[in-house]
């Protein structure tokens, strides 16, 4: 099964959690392939280890047991072509969005000017290219999460960790949102994986589903997504795809 | 941002004040009287009026005898007063004295907190060593230090300096460690997960984080240096508003000593005036106050 073709490779992953009040179960043995440059989502309730399972291949928070590896190498830490979103834009105040979109470049040591233009031509991809000088807070949090999105995907990363990146923002404009992940996914192909607590965002933008329950922290099943792409909003009027949705509410109990 | 922020609030206000005035069918276009009350100008225009109607009702107690003018002089002659001392040859002498030896107390505990509040944030081993003891020195009240100080450092402004550095850095210092925890944990994932150095961390991160606690810190500090320069001073002194206080006082010169802190105050409040310009100013990205109301 581990071959070079998975992005990402989980083994009976295992999360404990040590606090004061005793030791909290956040991921039990979960098992997952990434094949590199596909739509992986991870889909359950709050409190059912998504978030952790996504930071732990991230490498932003240590495994109690169990194997990652990410492109064929064990996780030990953050690692290089690894792009993270989180639910907030994290964009920093003091910076105008450019600067934002190009702190990346000082703490990798790059050269700013090498990304300016990309950097640009990403904003102007998003609609936000009269705004590159502007500063967050006189920006929408649609928009703010765009400039994100603008951050992580100018730097060409292989994997892509989307961490309920669009929870926050209303259903329109997270509809919209998701259509702008997909048509950047399709200009360069990242393996994504996509947490989300949202049904039928996970089988209208996935390849596959991994469907997670808090038992605590299991993966119930994955299930291949077998809808055509590029996927349009219509899709979603389909009954192919209201079985999808049906099959992993069922799973869930919802 | 602010000033617009502000015009919009009390649109909102006048806007809102409009519907029950209608309800009650007093208004023919005639502007409420709680919307008038509530506007921003009438708050301006009502600071004057109550120093005006303040000292008036100050000068007729006065005028009527009714309290000693020894114990509470008459603003108009306080006003003389000032006016006597602010045009004597040893004025300036005295105010450029204390402002020495506040700004550069200040300085010296602008420094030390930054320093101080930096590595006890920053490293644990610091803050389990050297925080009690920082906590033990700010719980001691320092005004029972400056006879020390004079014996130490002198009559001169040295020992008003050390004063106010001790007495202005721990607000600093506290503001400093506050501040550069007060990140978001998301922040600091997404600087992890680009790899940052613990360095990049706290320039990047931590550093315009911790900017507007340490100004807030500042805006404390300045004013509790004053404080450390007067009390200096009270103690023993060759120049310094703090001496002329005491020695109008000593001789019964009520209304100099009246105006003599009248030009400390004037004096406190232009530095925090220009500490809060610079907040302003550095801090651009503030958007609320909400940091200000914390110490």
């Amino acid at each position: 099964m581990v071959n070079n073709h998975q992005a990402v490779t989980v083994r009976e992953l295992s999360k404990v959690y040590v606090g004061r009040q005793g030791s909290v179960e956040a991921l039990r043995e979960a098992t997952l392939d990434v094949p590199s440059g596909s739509f992986v989502s991870l889909v359950g309730p709050s409190g059912c280890g998504k978030s952790t399972l996504l930071k732990i291949i991230g490498g932003l928070i240590t495994k109690t047991a169990g194997t990652v590896l990410v492109d064929g190498r064990e996780v030990t830490g953050p690692q290089s072509g690894v792009g993270i979103m989180f639910q907030t834009p994290v964009l920093f105040p003091w910076r105008t969005i450019l600067q934002n979109l190009l702190l990346p470049t000082e703490v990798y040591g790059l050269k700013k000017e090498d990304y300016v233009d990309k950097c640009l031509k990403l904003l102007d991809m998003t609609g936000l290219s009269q705004f590159s000088k502007a500063y967050p807070r006189e920006l929408s949090g649609g928009m703010q999460q765009r400039a994100a999105l603008c951050r992580v995907l100018a730097y060409d990363p292989e994997l892509l960790l989307l961490d309920e990146p669009f929870g926050a923002l209303d259903e329109f404009t997270r509809e919209r949102m998701n259509l702008e992940v997909l048509r950047m996914w399709h200009l360069n192909n990242p393996a994504i994986v996509f947490v989300t607590h949202n049904v039928g965002e996970a089988v209208f933008l996935s390849d596959t589903v991994c469907v997670m329950t808090p038992c605590p922290g299991c993966v119930a099943k994955i299930i291949e997504i077998d809808l055509p792409r590029p996927r349009e909003v219509t899709l979603m009027k389909t009954r192919r795809y209201a079985d999808y949705v049906f099959e992993i509410r069922e799973i869930l109990g919802v | 941002m602010a000033d617009t922020k502000l015009t919009d609030s009390s649109n909102d206000v006048d806007g809102q004040a409009v519907v029950p005035a209608s309800a009650l069918g007093n208004g023919n276009g005639v502007k409420p009287w709680t919307a008038i009350t509530q506007s921003k100008w009438f708050g301006y225009a009502m600071v004057p009026l109550v120093f005006i109607v303040a000292v008036s009702i100050w000068e007729a107690i006065s005028r009527a005898g009714m309290v000693a003018a020894i114990i509470l002089p008459a603003p108009s002659a306080i006003g003389k007063s000032l006016l006597e001392l602010v045009t004597a040859p040893f004025f300036p002498k005295h105010v450029q004295a204390t402002l020495y030896e506040t700004v550069v107390g200040f300085l010296i505990a602008a420094v030390l907190g930054l320093f101080l509040g930096s590595i006890i944030s920053q490293f644990p081993i610091m803050r389990t060593t050297l925080y009690p003891y920082i906590v033990a020195f700010q719980v001691l009240p320092k005004s029972a230090l400056a006879p020390l100080f004079i014996t130490w450092f002198g009559f001169g402004v040295a020992s008003k300096v050390v004063m106010s550095a001790v007495i202005a850095f721990f607000v600093v210092t506290l503001n400093t460690m506050v501040g550069l925890e007060s990140y978001a944990e998301n922040e600091y994932l997404l600087m992890r997960s680009l790899q940052a150095k613990r360095w990049q961390i706290f320039t990047k991160l931590k550093v315009p984080s911790a900017l507007p606690f340490v100004f807030a810190g500042f805006k404390n500090g300045i004013t509790l240096a004053l404080v450390g320069a007067v009390v200096g001073e009270f103690v023993a002194a060759q120049a310094g508003l703090g001496l002329l206080v005491e020695v109008y006082n000593f001789q019964m010169k009520i209304p100099l000593v009246f105006a003599t802190i009248i030009v400390l105050s004037l004096m406190g409040l232009a530095l925090y005036g220009i500490m809060e310009l610079l907040d302003r100013k550095i801090v651009f990205w503030r958007t609320s106050s909400w940091e200000q109301d914390i110490l």
